[in-house]
């Protein structure tokens, strides 16, 4: 049997009990807890559980919303102690390299560049700002600007991960590739999945033929190993940054000025992401004001609007950039928006108050979500994280707004309207209505699942989904996922219960 | 009405640097406007929006300050006028206030002149009520909102340490406006896109009534800074321990001042 120091392992009382749950509301249990400061301790301890047959969860800082960090049994394994840049400045064809251990924060990663004055960013990088940059790779997250640099797997050039048996795994980018056969690893095993070819509902744990071995693993919601460090790719910061946030007092005024926005071509200047808000969550992020002092600068919105969309974009030279936004303000002013109902920001600095508004929404639905918990403890954030291409901005929302209505439950749309990647957080107030809500994700997900729609995004499948998603996941993509799980991780100790139920 | 604000370029980081040999603020990282001012060009914007008229913002500072004066060209004033000389370069209170007025008088008159309480690098408050010496008209400062205004005045709420007044000033006048008073707008894409492209007054030394170049910069500064640091914390939290009622009569006892009997943790 393995040794472990002892004092790796904690065993789990109250004063770790905030570490069995995540930003999902959900609450788990386990036996113990680590917080390795290092690679050889992650290793050691999974040696010991491997020896043990003891389940591991692996935690980032426990910003997910789909229960993926929260442990059912076993041990705990956060990750927070390991945030050192490990590497920084070298720099590629793309912009700039750094290699960071997987519990930095996406917020520590964005100051070390500033100390540097490094003029480089990481472009999936989230609203949510303490995130960890292992976390959003675990569930392959997207940042605001998704539709122009799409998931962070993109972003990654290269890993190390602790295996279940304590072994190493380092993959570079481009060094095990997928072909029809399946894939061969570094270490000369060799990979052979059932199907190659077949229909994916999911991208979770489910490669194809041309995928890199670092896209199978992102997104994998820590079922494969544990990674210890992340080599990212970072880019240039755009020449022009804008933001700006334009309030409308009709809905069909903000679907026609998106449908509008659509139509431009990209040209040295582009549209990098377009974000809606309805009149609840905005109502939200204008409470969240009162309790968030970082928003205190932002003022109140214009009166009698009921919707907002926030543009971001990126541009070469000042007349690209204001070639754009002249045809963005004219769209506005044609969709009947007033002059002073739109709100414009230049350059990152300036921007950070549109993107905190913007985070506002989600922390408000996680308050309202403490509060309702108050009365019914067992409540956990509902949340839908479908993406639907088939409909317009407009159409999507419509849809959502009309089943909402329909089925007497509060809820809140935002998100990103380019790549009709909506969230739509549910409020049950009763336990009624709980039972509503969840019938109405259901039947949502059977809708968008009909339209050719994507039900899991960008917020992972963790434990709340993964029973939701069961029914659209075809035996051969399952068998494929299995298979994947089984792989790396024979035992099945690594966070249990995500994604496969 | 014709209003004045003057505004100011500062660090955007808290942490202050400063050159060892001159005393002088180390100015080479990101920028931004002066927090304390977008609550001067708030005010004035209402005043102008309630009374009709314009309003004229002053910066001094070096070439790059005219960025200020463009984001307040985007929540709306009229003019903007960059004091920018290598001879104003050093300036402490007396010597920014000295040259803040001969500007201003460039541009005269002015109804009101209105300051932000004090800037987050000099930090000393005193640059607005200086500023109003030097024009010998009258200042209010910690101006926590501006009640009503006239074709004679303006009457405002000053908050004082322990109490509020009420008082009415007669044009002109300097008011120095607190964090409270308003809460700042944002920019509209349409006046954003178009402060990029208004024009800027450039104001030198030889534009002023007064040229002596004793009176400007570090030479007209009698101020020497000798060194810049943050204080150190000293004050500890104590931690009380014990049963509600023994740690509500020790609370009390600590909160007049007295210490206690020494029992319970301190960290």
């Amino acid at each position: 049997m393995a040794t472990l120091t002892s004092h790796r392992l904690l065993p789990m009382c109250d004063l770790y009990e905030e570490y069995l749950r995540d930003e999902s509301r959900l609450f788990g249990s386990a036996e113990y807890i680590a917080f390795p400061e290092n690679e050889g301790e992650v290793a050691e301890i999974m040696q010991y559980a491997a020896a043990e047959k003891l389940p591991v969860t692996v935690q980032g800082s426990r910003t997910g919303i789909t229960g993926a960090a929260v442990p059912s049994r076993g041990l705990v394994l956060n990750l927070s102690r390991m945030n050192r840049m490990l590497s920084i400045g070298d720099t590629n064809a793309e912009g700039c390299i750094a290699t960071v251990e997987s519990g930095m924060l996406c917020a520590q990663l964005s100051d070390e560049l500033a100390r540097r004055r490094l003029l480089y960013f990481f472009a999936p990088d989230p609203t949510e700002t303490s995130a960890s940059l292992g976390g959003i790779f675990a569930c392959n997250a997207q940042g605001i600007a998704a539709m122009r640099y799409g998931k962070a797997g993109g972003h990654v050039l290269g890993l190390r991960m602790v295996q279940w048996d304590g072994s190493i795994l380092e993959l570079h980018r481009g060094e095990c590739v997928f072909d029809k056969n399946g894939c061969t690893l570094p270490d000369g095993r060799q990979m052979v999945l059932p199907y190659m070819d077949y229909a994916r509902s999911v991208e979770s744990l489910s490669p194809a033929v041309g995928s890199d071995m670092i896209d199978l693993l992102a997104g994998s919601e820590g079922m494969l190993g544990i990674v210890t460090q992340l080599t990212l790719q970072l880019l240039p910061i755009p020449n022009q940054q804008w933001g700006v946030l334009f309030f409308f007092r009709t809905l069909s005024g903000s679907y026609e000025f998106m449908n509008q926005t659509e139509t431009l071509e990209e040209l040295t200047a582009r549209i990098v992401c377009m974000e809606f808000f309805d009149e609840p969550s905005l109502e939200l992020a204008a409470h969240q004001k009162t309790v968030m002092s970082k928003l205190k600068a932002i003022p109140d919105m214009p009166e009698d609007c009921c919707c907002a969309v926030y543009i971001e974009l990126e541009a070469g030279s000042e007349e690209a950039a204001e070639e754009l936004l002249m045809s963005l303000l004219g769209f506005f002013e044609e969709a009947g928006g007033k002059e002073t109902d739109s709100w414009a920001a230049c350059g990152l600095q300036e921007m950070e108050k549109f993107r905190l508004l913007r985070h506002a929404v989600p922390e408000g639905v996680n308050n309202k979500v403490d509060t309702i918990r108050q009365t019914r403890p067992a409540m956990h954030k509902i949340a839908l994280d479908f993406s639907c291409t088939a409909l317009s901005p407009g159409e999507l929302i419509e849809k959502y707004r009309l089943a909402l209505a329909e089925s007497g439950v509060d809820g809140v749309i935002f998100g990103h309207a380019a790549t009709r990647h909506l969230h739509v957080n549910l409020l049950p107030l009763s336990h009624e209505e709980e039972t509503a809500a969840k019938q109405l994700v259901v039947q949502l997900a059977g809708e968008i699942a009909a339209l050719g729609g994507c039900l899991a995004e960008e917020n992972g499948i963790g434990k709340l989904k993964n029973t939701l998603l069961s029914p659209y996941i075809s035996a051969e993509q399952r068998q494929v996922m299995v298979a994947v799980r089984n792989f790396f991780d024979p035992e099945k100790l690594l966070n249990p219960h995500n994604m496969l139920p | 009405m014709r209003i004045a604000v003057c505004i100011k370029q500062v660090p955007a980081s808290q942490e202050g640097r400063m050159d060892a040999q001159t005393g002088v603020l180390i100015r080479d990282g990101g920028t931004c406007i002066n927090p304390y001012d977008l609550y001067a060009l708030e005010n004035a914007l209402r005043l102008r929006e309630q009374l009709g008229g314009s309003i004229v913002v002053f910066t001094m500072g070096p070439a790059s300050a005219v960025a200020v004066l463009r984001e307040a060209y985007a929540l709306g004033v009229d003019d903007g006028v960059l004091i920018c000389d290598p001879a104003f370069r050093g300036a402490d209170v007396l010597a920014t206030s000295y040259t803040l007025a001969q500007a201003i008088k460039t541009e005269q008159p002015f109804d009101l002149i209105i300051c932000g309480r004090q800037t987050t690098d000099g930090d000393t408050a005193q640059v607005g009520p200086a500023l109003a010496a030097q024009l010998d008209i009258p200042c209010a400062s910690w101006v926590e909102a501006v009640l009503s205004a006239d074709e004679v005045g303006v009457t405002v709420c000053q908050s004082q340490s322990y109490c509020h007044c009420n008082i009415h000033v007669d044009y002109p006048c300097v008011l120095c406006v607190e964090q409270e008073s308003v809460q700042p707008r944002l920019p509209s894409l349409k006046l954003k896109l178009g402060s990029a492209k208004k024009s800027v007054r450039t104001v030198v030394l030889s534009d002023f009534d007064n040229t002596d170049p004793e009176r400007f910069g570090l030479k007209g500064s009698p101020t020497r800074v000798k060194k810049i640091f943050t204080p150190q914390a000293t004050q500890k939290s104590p931690i009380l321990t014990g049963e509600p009622e023994e740690l509500a009569a020790r609370l009390v006892c600590q909160l007049s001042g007295w210490t206690g009997n020494g029992k319970g943790g301190t960290a």
